[in-house]
Parts: structure tokens; sequence; C-alpha cells
């Protein structure tokens, strides 16, 4: 029992940092722990905790998808030019936006396939890309959010952010993909090993394209999030986006190389990243300390995380 | 296979349709004066002290927020009821100053001064804060109307574009070739001061706008355009640079180049850099761009808060400084990345 301590607090860390921080910003901060800064701290988290669930279904499966934060960026212009504020243009344009993303995503798991590029370049060339198009389109905000999106990102039912039902929708879903489905089996094989996993007869190609896919489909419903929270198309507005969620997945306990993934992991480490931000604000901590808090955060997290990636190669 | 095609086709020709892009308005002078005047009844916002002032930055890595800021803890020190002065920075993150003003109205501040990473983005965020009773000022930058904003302490771009077109026109004798150097595309500042510029121009039919560049507020950038724009032009005889620290590159583009005694600068702002070099050519000059908007933000935030009457927007008027008169602001033992300023020298940056 004593000999799995170690390992336990490690599978089990980002739970006890997410608890331990609780406890410390309510007894530290007063303003904290009201019900309405909790909200906040939800609220504010969501977009992130949407995309951070997609990227750990691609980091599960060893790639990586650096497109997502302009992808999310990409929806946030698209969904506001398109919409300005109309209700009645909401519903179409969200469906137009999620299949945009979803292509975009389908798109990347073709040229990693077709073209066998490592994914790190080819998203980071797909970044760049649609980084271009948002600018060849527009270099100011353009345009409102449909009232319908600032609801859905800002608002609370019985005290309850509203956001909050489409994170545990899509983490859910996610949730399932990975542990109940054969495709989460088929992630973690190829996360584990790519050529195990072709050995014993994962059709590889389709696992690609179908985890990217679901990484576009994410990174669309993050920048749905993101344009209710903006309420304009703010070009800018998915910048960066993409290395919080892997902060977030991998602080979450997901293997960077593969073949272990958690949900519930990523959410907590959402959490985590978004009380740290929230009680240095409180504290009135600068920015510039927060990046710092956050990048020795990162790096205590690898760290941790690095010895069981060697070791375990497990569907989580 | 059919449908999927024309879903794609739909989506691609739906996105390429939205891509001609929106109208490039410019501010409505007329309409922005009217609504600069009105009047706003702040009862709603009354409190009385002891009070915490919040300050939301889009950014402080600037040097001329970094001196707007010390203008508010200043005068905040000069006020007994103000106990604290909360600040928080966007670093240039929307979504992250939307998170901030919401932190600042969990920490129940009794005022939020703010300058936008980009002012529609915050807009919503603001809303809260003043649905929650919380007066916003605008602080520095360009005029905002709308229900997120109570009131302004601006300085107006347009005037300040009007004044540095006016004084480089004079400074040319009316007739030459130019090219003008702006901030950020899409910025209040940029598309302001280019309005005025060609408004400027059109009772100078002999002076010819070359082209219209973005510097980006930044020294390097800005000479880097200009080495480029010296291969282009074999003429240019004037340039219009409000902002002192591109007004520098875009000298040091031209001194390098061997051409800079055919070119006339125009006045640039009280950036001591820029300051520093009008005192040592004795051309150009500057229209200011005061930090004390700073100041003057937290003045008008605490007439809100007593409930008294203020208007829509109060302007910081610039001021012009002649380059002969330009050693009574100018600090030479400072470093270039300075401003003028009326701070008492313990309040300063350090």
């Amino acid at each position: 029992m004593i000999r799995r301590l170690p390992a336990l607090l490690a599978r089990t860390g980002i739970y006890w940092l997410l608890l331990l921080l609780l406890v410390l910003a309510s007894a530290a901060i007063p303003e904290f722990r009201t019900p309405a800064n909790l909200a906040n701290v939800l609220t504010q988290s969501a977009p992130l905790a949407v995309l951070a669930v997609g990227q750990t279904l691609v980091i599960t499966a060893g790639l990586i998808d650096l497109s997502v934060g302009q992808l999310a960026g990409l929806v946030v212009v698209l969904v506001c030019a398109l919409a300005d504020g109309s209700s009645a243009a909401a519903v179409p344009v969200v469906a137009l936006a999620l299949l945009l993303a979803a292509a975009v995503g389908a798109l990347n798991g073709v040229l990693s396939n077709r073209l066998r590029i490592d994914p790190l370049i080819l998203t980071f060339g797909m970044l760049s890309v649609l980084q271009g198009v948002i600018f060849v389109w527009t270099d100011r905000s353009i345009g409102r959010a449909p009232p319908e999106l600032l609801w859905l990102a800002n608002e609370r039912l019985l005290g309850v952010p509203v956001s909050l039902v489409l994170v545990a929708a899509v983490a859910l879903a996610c949730g399932a993909i990975l542990r109940r489905s054969r495709l989460g089996l088929h992630l973690a094989a190829l996360g584990g090993s790519e050529e195990s996993a072709r050995r014993v007869g994962v059709p590889t190609a389709r696992v690609r394209l179908a985890v990217f896919t679901l990484s576009g489909l994410s990174a669309g419903l993050a920048g749905i999030l993101i344009a209710g929270r903006l309420g304009t198309g703010y070009p800018m507005a998915g910048a960066g986006y993409e290395l919080d969620a892997i902060v977030a997945v991998v602080l979450g306990g997901t293997a960077l190389a593969g073949g272990r993934g958690s949900i519930a992991g990523t959410l907590a480490a959402v959490l985590v990243l978004g009380i740290v931000s929230n009680a240095l604000n409180l504290l009135q901590i600068s920015a510039f300390v927060q990046m710092v808090a956050k990048g020795l955060i990162v790096i205590a997290a690898i760290l941790a995380n690095q010895p069981r990636a060697r070791t375990r190669v497990v569907a989580a | 296979m059919e449908r999927r095609s024309f879903l794609l086709a739909s989506a691609a020709s739906a996105l390429v349709a939205t891509l001609g892009g929106p109208a490039r308005a410019q501010t409505d002078r007329a309409a922005q004066e009217r609504q600069m005047n009105e009047t706003v009844d702040t009862t709603k916002f009354k409190k009385a002290g002891p009070y915490t002032v919040g300050v939301s930055a889009g950014y402080l890595s600037n040097s001329w927020v970094v001196f707007c800021l010390q203008h508010i803890k200043y005068e905040a020190s000069r006020h007994k009821e103000i106990q604290n002065v909360l600040v928080t920075d966007a670093a240039f993150n929307p979504t992250k100053q939307v998170a901030d003003i919401e932190d600042l109205v969990s920490k129940n501040v009794s005022l939020i001064l703010y300058w936008p990473v980009d002012e529609k983005a915050i807009q919503p965020a603001l809303e809260k804060a003043v649905q929650r009773g919380i007066p916003t000022i605008n602080t520095g930058g360009g005029f905002t109307y709308g229900p997120g904003t109570v009131s302004n302490a601006f300085i107006d771009q347009w005037l300040l574009g009007e004044m540095v077109a006016k004084h480089l026109a004079a400074d040319m004798g009316g007739k030459g070739k130019i090219f003008a150097m702006l901030p950020i595309a899409g910025t209040t500042a940029a598309v302001d001061q280019l309005a005025a510029l060609k408004t400027v121009l059109k009772d100078h039919p002999q002076m010819e706008l070359l082209t219209a560049e973005h510097g980006d507020w930044n020294r390097a950038k800005a000479k880097q355009i200009t080495e480029n724009l010296l291969q282009r032009y074999p003429r240019i005889d004037g340039v219009f640079s409000p902002a002192g620290q591109m007004s520098i590159g875009v000298a040091e583009a031209f001194e390098e180049a061997g051409r800079l005694k055919q070119v006339i600068m125009s006045p640039g702002d009280e950036y001591n850099g820029w300051l520093k070099w009008v005192q040592k050519h004795r051309q150009g000059g500057a229209v200011t761009f005061p930090t004390r908007a700073g100041q003057e933000a937290l003045k008008l935030g605490l007439e809100v808060l007593a409930g008294k009457p203020v208007k829509r927007g109060i302007r910081i008027p610039s001021e012009y400084i002649a380059p002969k008169d330009v050693d009574k602001y100018v600090e030479p033992n400072r470093p270039d990345d300075w401003w003028a300023s009326t701070l008492p020298d313990e309040w300063k940056p350090s």
C-alpha cells in the first residue's frame, strides 16, 4: 500500500491540487468563496474546457493540434460577422460555423494521412493559414454575437453558468468516446505505438481523421463560447488558446507522448488554471507574474507526468 | 457524397461572400461631438467612501500607459476617501480583460477605470459592471459611446492628427510628397489620424500622400518600413508621424540612407526619445498625448461617485511644443522610453 502511494498521488495529483487551491483561496480571499465569484471562475473557464477536452483526445492518440486556437478565432469572426446580432441567424450561422470547424479538422486529418507530415508542423502551418484568413477578412472587430450566444456564454440559471451545460455535454461525450468506445481504444493504441496498433488491425488513418475532426468540432464549440464572451468578432480572439489547452491536458495527467488520457483530469486542470488566474487577480498580482505562475505549474506538471509516460501505455 | 459536397460548397461560398470585408467607417465627428456633450445623470452611482478604484488595463507593457497609471495612483494619493487602487493587466488579451472586469466586480470595487485591448470586445463585461452600479470610465485612447461606458477622459485622435498635419503642411510650405506612419491598423488612433490628415490635405492640393503605413507604435518596425519606402520612392519630402517612438525609427532610416536633410518630419509626441531628437535637430516639435489622462479620468470618476452630473466625454487637450521650446520638456538623463509629464518626481516610474 505504502509502495503504491506515490503512484496513487501522481495519478490523483491534479484533484489534490484543485482541492488545495480551493481551500487556500477560500481561506485567504473572502471574495473568492462567494457564489457569484465561483460562478465567474466556471464561466471564464468554459471555452478553454471545451477546447482542452477535444485536445485530450488528440494527445491521447499521440498527436497534437496547434490550429485549434486560430480555428476558434475564425469561428468567432465568422459567427459575429454573419449573424451581426440577429437572433434569427443564430442557429444557421452556428451550424455553418461548426461545419466549417469540423471540415478544417478533417482537412488536418486528411493532410496528416496523405502527406505524412509531423502533426506539430502540419497544424502549426494550419494555424498560420487560419490566422492569415482571419486578417485577410478583417483587421478589426466586426459584427455582433447573437443574444442567444451572449446568454449561453455569460448567464446563469439558479446561480449555475449556462455554459456549464455545454461543457458537461462535450466532456461526457468525449469521456464516453475515450472510455467506452472502440475509437477510444484505438486512440490509446495509436498513442502507445502506431506500429503496434497497425499490426493488430487498428485503422490508423481513419482514427487520425476522426480525432482531428473531433478536435476541429471542439474548437468550433469553444469559438461559439468565446464569441458569446466577447460579443464581437475580434480577429485575435483565439490567439494563445492552443497552448493553454495543451497545458491543461498535460496538467490533467494525459501523457504528452500519447497512450493515456483523462477527460476528468483535463477538466480539473482547467479549473486549476482558472482559479489561479482568478485568485491572483483578486490578490492584485500582475499578469506577468501570473504567466510565471502558470509556467511553473506546467513545468511541475510535466515533470510529474514524465516517468509514467515512459512506463504506462493504457487507456484510462 | 453529393450532399457532403453541397454542404462544403455552401460553407465555402458563405465564407467567400463575406471576405469582401466590412465598411471601414471612420469617426462621425458631428455625432461624436453631440455624444460627448451629453450630460450623464450619475445619481444611481452615488456612494459614500471609502472607495476602492479598479483599473482594468488592456496592457501595461507600454511606457505611455505606465505613466498614465502613475497619474492615477498619484491622484488617488491625494484623496483620503480612496482606500485602494486595484490594477489588473490583460496583456493584450480581450478574453482575459473580460475576466479581469468580472473579477473587479467580484471584488466589489467602487469604480472601474479602463483602457481596452479592443473596445467592442469588453462592452458586455462593462455593461454588467454598470448594471451592478459600478461606474466605468474610459481612460485615454478614443471616445467610446455605449451603455458599458459611463464617461470618457479621452485624447481626441482626430484633433491631434489635424494639429500634426497642419504643422507639417506649414513646415513644408504646403507642397511636396509625404507618407504617413500610423499606429496599429484598425485602432481609433490609426483611423482618426489618417482621416484628419486627408482632411487637411484637401486644403493643400500641392501636397501628395504617397502611402499610409502602420508601424504599430514600434520603433524598429517603423524603421524597417521606412527603409523599404526609401527604396521605392526616390523623392520623399515629408513624413506625417504623430507618435514619437515611431518618428525616431523613421528619422533613423532617413539618416542612414543619407536623406535626412531632404525630409521634413512632422511633430511627434512628448516621448522622451523623440524630444531628444527634436532638441538635436531643431525640427519637428511635438503635439502632446498627455499621460495625465489617467489623473483626469480618476477626477471624473470621483465626480460620478459623488453623484454629480458629468459630460459623456471630456477631452484632454493636446498642445503643440515648438522645436525651440523643447528644452523645457526633454529629460536628457532619462531613457528614450520615457514621457514628459506633470508628475511629481517621486511619482515618476522608477
